[in-house]
Parts: C-alpha cells; sequence; structure tokens
C-alpha cells in the first residue's frame, strides 16, 4: 500500500500538502460563523428584527395589512356578533352605509366627514370601511385559490416532465392548456367571462380564478426545473428518499419563497383587477360598497367633489403598497442566505459571501 | 492490490445513450432517434475496499459511468452487477434498499447541499430515508458521524452556507457515508477545491478507506489525486476504456497513445522540469456518431488503415501483469516513453513514428 503512495513526486505539489496536514499545521476554518445555540424560535425572532432593521418599509407594509385585516374583521363581525348578542344588528363604521342626509350633502373631508360627503349626504369613509372586508376577502382567497391551484398544477408539470413518461405526457398537457389561457389578456378574459355570466359578485370571482391560476403554474413549473437537477436532488435520490419526500423537503421549500412572494404582490393585482371589473360596470351589483364600484359611481364628480373618487382610489393604493412593502419583506425573512447577510453588514453576493464574512466570524471569537 | 476473485462491483458492457429530439426531417422519414453515446460498452469491476480512478477529459463519460454505476440513470444496455445482482433490474422498493450500498459525492459543495436545511438534516436524509429513527437519535447519530470527517459535531445546527469549501464537501463526504455503504462514487470531489483543501479532502478519502473498508469509484481529471488514492486506473475517451491497469505501473509506463497524451499534458510546476506538450491533433470526433474503429484513430499519431476500420478491443498488454490496453499497435508503441513522444512543435505524426 505504502509503496504506491511514496511515488516520485516529482510532479506531485499534492504530495507536500499532505505531508503537512499529517503535521501539526492548522487547517483553514471550517465554519465561517460559530455554531449557534438559539432555539427555533429566538432565531425566528431574530429574522425577523434583522430584516425589520435593514429594510424598515417592511414594516409600514406589515402595520398596514394587519391594520387592514383587523379593521376588516371589525367591520365584518360587529353586524353578525351584535345580531347575536344584542338582537339587532350595529355597524362599526361611523355612519349608516347607504344612509344619506341633505343637509351633509356635497362637503369636503371635514373632522365630521374624514373623507367627505357625496351629491346625497352619503358618508364616502363608512362606505370605503365597509367595502373592505369584501375586497379583501377577494383579493386574499383569489390569489390564494390560484396559487394553491396553478403551484400544484406547475409542481407536477415541472418534476415529473421527463420525456417519453406518464409524467411527461400529463406536464404537455397541463401546459398546452396554460397557454391557452395565457393566450388572452388578462384583464379581457376576466371581464368577457364576467360579462358572460351576468353582473354578480360571484360572476367577478370566478372570472377572476379563471384568469389567475395559469401565471402560477408558470412559475411555479419554472422554479421546479431551476432546482429539479440539482445535486441536492439527485443526492436525495442516491440515498432513496421517495419522491413525496424530495417533493416536500426540497422542491417545494426551495421553491416557496418566489411563490409566497409573488402572491403576497399579487393580492393587490387581483385587488386592482377586481376593482377594475366593478368599474366597468358588470362586477359588483349596483349599491354594494366595493372600491372599485365607488370609482365607478362617482366618476362623473371627479371634477365638482373630487374626494368622493380619491378616498377609494387611496384604500386601493394603501392596500397595495402595503402587500408590496410586505412581500419585499418576506424574500429576505425566507431565505436562511439573506439572514446571514443582514446580520453580517454589507450585503454581498451570497456565492461570494464565505471568504469575506471569515475574517469577521473570527474576530468576534 | 491483488486482482480480486470475486468484485465488489462489475459492470459488463454497459451502454449509455442519452436519445436527442428527432428534427422535422427525420421525424418526417422515419428515421430512428439519434443518441449521443456517452458511454458505450464499459466492463470495469471494482474490489471491496478497493479504489478504481477513472480519468479522461471532459466528455469522455466518466460522470456518466459513475451515475450509471449508482444507479442515478438507467443504463442503455450491459449489465452493472454489484455483489453478483444486477442493479439495472431493480426498480422500486427493491431499488430504495438497495442504495444504502452505494453513495454518491458530487463535485459542486455548493450545489449538493440544500441550503434550507440544517446540517443535521442534510447529513441524516440518507439514514431517514433507509431506517425509521427518531428525531433525537437522528441528531445523535450525525453529531458521530462528523467528527470522522474532520467536523466539529456540534454544528448540527448550521446551514451549509456557514461552511467553507472545504466543509462543505466534508458535509457530502458526511452525507454520502452515513448508512456505511460499500461503495462511494466519488465524482470530481475535489475540483472546486483549492490546492491544500484538496489533499486535506483526499487525505481524509484514504484514511476512512483503510479504517472502514470502503470502495471508491474516484472520477476526476486530476492525475495527482488518482495517484495518491486509487488502486487501478480506467483511462476513458469518448464513452470507452482505452486502458486499465494499476495506478503506478500505468501511469508511469503508459501503453496507450490516447494514456500517454494525457499524461504528457498534465502541467508541471517545477520550471527545471518544464517541457514541451505532446500536442494531440485534430478534433474529438462526435458523440452522436462515433467513427467505425478505434476511437482515437482520428488524434494518434500511430494510426494505421486498421484502426480506422476495426475496432480494437481491450487486451493484455504484453509484458505487464494486470494492465489492458485497448489499441492495435500496443505491442509495438506499448513501450514508447511518453516524453520521447514531446515535441518542441507540431507536426506530430512524422516525429512520433520516426521515435521508436
Amino acid at each position: 500500500m505504502d509503496s504506491r503512495r511514496s511515488t516520485r513526486g516529482d510532479d506531485l505539489p499534492l504530495e507536500r500538502f499532505v505531508r503537512s496536514e499529517k503535521g501539526s499545521d492548522p487547517e483553514p476554518p471550517l465554519l465561517t460563523t460559530p455554531p449557534r445555540r438559539r432555539g427555533a424560535v429566538a432565531e425566528t425572532v431574530r429574522t425577523v428584527w434583522l430584516v425589520m432593521r435593514a429594510n424598515p418599509l417592511t414594516l409600514l407594509g406589515f402595520l398596514v395589512v394587519v391594520v387592514m385585516v383587523v379593521t376588516a374583521l371589525v367591520v365584518g363581525l360587529t353586524p353578525i356578533l351584535t345580531h347575536l348578542l344584542l338582537g339587532h344588528s350595529l355597524s362599526a363604521t361611523p355612519y349608516p352605509v347607504n344612509s344619506f342626509s341633505t343637509s351633509d350633502a356635497s362637503q369636503g373631508p371635514s373632522p365630521r366627514h374624514w373623507m367627505g360627503t357625496d351629491s346625497i349626504g352619503t358618508d364616502i369613509f363608512s362606505q370605503v370601511l365597509a367595502a373592505l372586508p369584501l375586497d379583501l376577502v377577494i383579493a386574499f382567497s383569489v390569489a390564494g385559490i390560484a396559487l394553491v391551484a396553478g403551484g400544484t398544477l406547475g409542481i407536477i408539470a415541472g418534476y415529473f416532465d421527463t420525456p417519453g413518461t406518464l409524467g411527461g405526457a400529463g406536464a404537455t398537457i397541463i401546459l398546452r392548456v396554460t397557454d391557452v389561457f395565457l393566450a388572452f389578456p388578462s384583464l379581457v378574459l376576466a371581464l368577457a367571462v364576467a360579462a358572460s355570466l351576468g353582473r354578480g359578485t360571484e360572476a367577478a370571482v370566478i372570472a377572476l380564478l379563471v384568469t389567475w391560476w395559469p401565471y402560477y403554474v408558470r412559475l411555479a413549473r419554472g422554479e421546479v426545473l431551476a432546482v429539479r437537477h440539482l445535486p441536492y436532488i439527485t443526492a436525495a435520490r442516491a440515498a432513496g428518499v421517495t419522491d413525496g419526500t424530495i417533493l416536500g423537503r426540497h422542491v417545494l421549500r426551495n421553491i416557496l419563497e418566489p411563490l409566497v412572494v409573488y402572491y403576497t404582490l399579487d393580492v393587490g393585482t387581483v385587488l386592482v383587477t377586481f376593482s377594475t371589473i366593478s368599474y366597468v360596470g358588470i362586477g359588483v351589483p349596483f349599491g354594494v360598497p366595493e372600491w372599485g364600484n365607488m370609482i365607478e359611481q362617482y366618476a362623473g364628480y371627479l371634477a365638482t367633489l373630487p374626494w368622493t373618487v380619491v378616498g377609494p382610489g387611496l384604500a386601493v393604493f394603501v392596500t397595495v403598497l402595503g402587500f408590496s412593502l410586505l412581500g419585499d419583506g418576506l424574500r429576505d425573512i425566507l431565505d436562511p442566505r439573506s439572514r446571514r447577510i443582514l446580520s453580517q453588514g454589507p450585503a454581498v453576493d451570497s456565492t461570494s459571501a464565505a471568504p469575506i464574512a471569515a475574517p469577521a466570524a473570527g474576530e468576534k471569537a | 492490490m491483488s486482482a480480486p476473485l470475486a468484485p465488489l462491483l462489475e459492470t459488463r458492457g454497459v451502454v449509455k445513450h442519452f436519445p436527442l429530439h428527432r428534427t422535422a426531417s427525420e421525424f418526417l422519414r422515419g428515421a430512428p432517434a439519434r443518441a449521443i453515446h456517452a458511454v458505450d460498452g464499459v466492463s470495469v469491476s471494482v474490489a471491496a475496499g478497493e479504489t478504481l480512478g477513472l480519468i479522461g477529459e471532459s466528455g469522455s463519460g466518466k460522470t456518466t459511468l459513475g451515475w450509471v454505476i449508482a444507479r442515478l440513470y438507467p443504463s442503455t444496455g450491459g449489465q452493472v452487477l454489484f455483489d453478483g445482482v444486477d442493479v439495472s433490474r431493480l426498480s422500486g422498493v427493491h431499488l430504495r434498499r438497495w442504495r444504502r450500498n452505494v453513495q454518491v459525492v458530487f463535485q459542486d459543495p455548493v450545489g449538493s447541499l440544500d441550503p434550507r436545511l440544517r446540517v443535521w438534516q442534510i447529513v441524516g436524509e440518507p439514514i431517514q430515508a433507509q431506517e425509521s429513527v427518531s428525531r433525537s437519535r437522528l441528531r445523535e447519530r450525525v453529531a458521530e458521524l462528523l467528527p470522522t470527517v474532520g467536523l466539529p459535531s456540534d454544528c448540527l445546527d448550521q446551514y451549509p452556507h456557514e461552511f467553507s469549501g472545504g466543509g462543505r464537501q466534508r458535509l457530502s463526504l458526511a452525507r454520502a457515508l452515513s448508512l456505511s455503504p460499500r461503495l462511494v462514487v466519488l465524482d470530481e470531489p475535489t475540483s472546486a477545491l483549492d490546492v491544500a483543501v484538496q489533499a486535506q479532502i483526499l487525505n481524509r478519502l484514504v484514511t476512512l478507506q483503510r479504517e472502514r473498508g470502503f470502495a471508491y469509484v474516484l472520477i476526476t481529471h486530476n492525475v495527482a489525486a488518482v495517484r495518491f488514492v486509487a488502486d487501478r486506473v480506467a483511462v476513458m475517451y469518448l464513452g470507452q476504456v482505452v486502458e486499465v491497469g494499476p495506478v503506478r505501473d500505468l501511469l508511469e509506463h503508459p501503453a496507450h497513445p490516447y494514456t500517454k497524451a494525457l499524461l504528457a499534458a498534465v502541467p508541471v510546476a517545477d520550471a527545471r522540469r518544464r517541457r514541451a506538450r505532446y500536442r494531440v491533433t485534430g478534433e474529438i470526433p462526435t458523440l452522436v456518431r462515433p467513427p467505425p474503429g478505434c476511437r482515437f484513430a482520428a488524434r494518434c499519431p500511430f494510426v494505421i488503415d486498421r484502426c480506422r476500420v476495426e475496432e480494437p478491443p481491450l487486451r493484455e498488454v504484453p509484458g505487464r501483469p494486470g494492465r489492458q490496453a485497448a489499441c492495435h499497435r500496443v505491442e509495438e508503441v506499448g513501450d514508447i516513453p511518453p516524453e520521447t513522444l514531446r515535441t518542441q512543435a507540431p507536426p506530430l505524426p512524422e516525429a512520433a513514428v520516426a521515435a521508436p
């Protein structure tokens, strides 16, 4: 055995290093950060804090979304709860929705009417508030159903797409059907479906669902294709891990981040499209408080009573902005590599982070 | 080093083709789908506790052969016998159970570790896949395993990006060894690392082999690494083995013209020993339609007409026990030392013919 190890060594710079390692030369650091001893919860809290510190707008987005959701719950549940407890419904809005008083007509924003009143004296702020639960539930659920349905189809079409197999045939079918839906501009398709189903909230929701899922198929499939042939998936297969476990542990975890970020940003887009359908006049029935509906209703007053349009418009804007900011921050929180970057100073490319960060770790230790 | 009686792993004429998409005209003519002949009839064997080095330039099919051996690719033809069982016929549960016997260490120390999992999850994954263990027991076993590859056992909760390149490759190694496999396919395990770290990893591999009796298939283009770790070497060219033999004898007295060229191309650090390269001329033939005859014929300085027509089989090199080469003229050219083939300038064929 030893004879072959002691070859001449003439063209073997390697041997020198091999011998030196057997001596007392210290090995270069294998770990570039000191071992961690925090619990999982403490670490998550720390990560969230680090992201908030590095990107304070995330906090703003988070607060906007939380305030929106809490307000929506209060506004949506108060009439139901008070009906159960007191026998008659109370409204959480400052003024009853769809009530009017001619004495308050056409007033600008004031402490009495925060967003002013319209030409017959209906309080705009109360209407904007009353529309919040409907708009949020629809935005969350339409994007959510699209995420789950489209994402599942996309994962199947990505992971099992091997030419000449059953999975490959299934993937082809999924992708071609998706292409048909993607061939239409989304807003036009949604409007066409909504119009053909007749005016109504359900029609608008169905129209949005029909339009929305194909984008998630494409997104999820693309992400799966990017990770499917990575060596760690091959290594898992070589270890005898089943396809189901590989999908859950490696594929889903690594594609979830872009999907969740896209979902968060998408909630705002659904909201805008839903409002657009209502604005065009084929969505929510006339008189139901909904932001797009209100903008349509008051569009004629843009010159004389601008606050009637600004109120619901502002509501859409703030909601979409809140979700966008939250989505950006989520991307950082979900990626373990960015945590390290955030915790160790200025942003560096994750692939080149190791050697740069090494001295910093040494100083701390 | 002795010739094994019953090899742990034996491939018999293994073939791996990757089919290409047919073009429209081929489809209309009904022509059969063309394929890339990545591995074309390879027979090698590895004994228990032995290291077989696979060397060859990029595209020679080394990695494909390694993946076929680990059953990461199904083979197109031939047999892969592991302990006498044809692995290419296994499927389903049997295949998954068999996988604990053969594990792979990949070249890319970044891509081969899932960035979202912690050390105990990564290294423990094979154990989890093959045995039912509790979480705490799994963590214990991983903690016991880490020191054997030179990692501290208190880094169970780290993420892979917190390790240096050498540290990550040790994690890969720990994962591959977690099931105590009988054969480890090392797919260029050190080519992404700097020389000092390469030496540590190779040293660790040799130590582990001595202690625990793993058999290795070392796929690399690093001749020095092969010389240090391997017992026997197989040289691959365009999907075929052109020469096999004990490592020292083969590297010092290459018999096949391609091996001579490959070894002459290894760069030398010592300025006094700098030498002119043995330049191989000509293009590498396509793997889609391999030429008839010897695949090295187009570039070989010793080529004769017979080489372009008749494929040379692997046969014994006269006077060198345990050595085999696939060359019609091995008796004539086998003893020519590679040094004499190094000329100052091309054209080569004349100089090479003049040498003997």
